[in-house]
């Protein structure tokens, strides 16, 4: 986030200052991951059940990054059957 | 490996192949975030804050950036000094949470505490200020 500002400072500001409201803190991300992604593959409204998993993973760039690998994981190789 | 000495731990609230998954992801993850930062310093000033663009849509537009920008930076120096630390590494200089835990001798989730914290600090300074950051240009 060093540079030049985009063209709107809010937007910059907002990424600076993470998520407004209530989240998760990066322990209980990781407790609750593997069930998030097993909600977001099945095309379950998987924000609504876990709606402060969201927010952190928007202010928590560590914790998108196992995120994101996890499901790529997953969508690559599923693993058992459910 | 870390995996088998958490057997216990495993809740059933996923798949156990996830779960075990998980572990080497998060694993993996803090390795090669741990290899990309092992020279490096990691950045703690805030020498390298962001500049306003000159794409802003206008005059007022750029004016309102520099405002928000310059206050934004006066209310980080008002922050603990670890709550400041935490901030200009993480939020500013995009050092990985991880990383920076681990310089530090602590945990990512004590750290994390610590910038939600100064985030939260430093949103309601913004709003007491009439800076209020949600939505993008007025």
């Amino acid at each position: 986030m060093t540079g030049n500002m985009p063209g709107d400072p809010r937007r910059t500001a907002d990424h600076l200052l993470g998520p407004a409201g209530p989240e998760l803190g990066c322990d209980e991300c990781f407790e609750m991951l593997g069930a998030y992604v097993e909600l977001e593959l099945a095309g379950a409204p998987a924000d609504a059940q876990m709606p402060l998993m969201r927010a952190h993973l928007a202010g928590c760039s560590a914790c998108r990054d196992d995120h994101d690998s996890l499901l790529a994981l997953l969508l690559a190789d599923p693993g058992e059957p459910a | 490996m870390s995996i088998l000495r958490r057997l216990g731990d495993f809740r059933g609230d996923s798949q156990f192949t996830t779960w075990a998954r998980k572990f080497a992801i998060v694993e993996a993850g803090t390795k090669v975030r741990g290899h990309a930062w092992r020279r490096r310093e990691i950045p703690l000033t805030t020498a390298l804050w962001p500049t306003v663009a000159d794409d802003a849509p206008g005059p007022h537009q750029h004016a309102e950036a520099q405002d928000l920008l310059g206050a934004l930076r006066e209310e980080v120096g008002r922050l603990t000094a670890r709550q400041r630390q935490v901030f200009v590494a993480v939020a500013l200089n995009d050092v990985p949470i991880d990383v920076l835990a681990e310089r530090l001798n602590t945990t990512r989730g004590a750290l994390y505490k610590t910038l939600h914290d100064a985030r939260h600090k430093l949103r309601a300074a913004l709003a007491a200020r009439g800076l209020g950051i949600e939505g993008g240009w007025r």
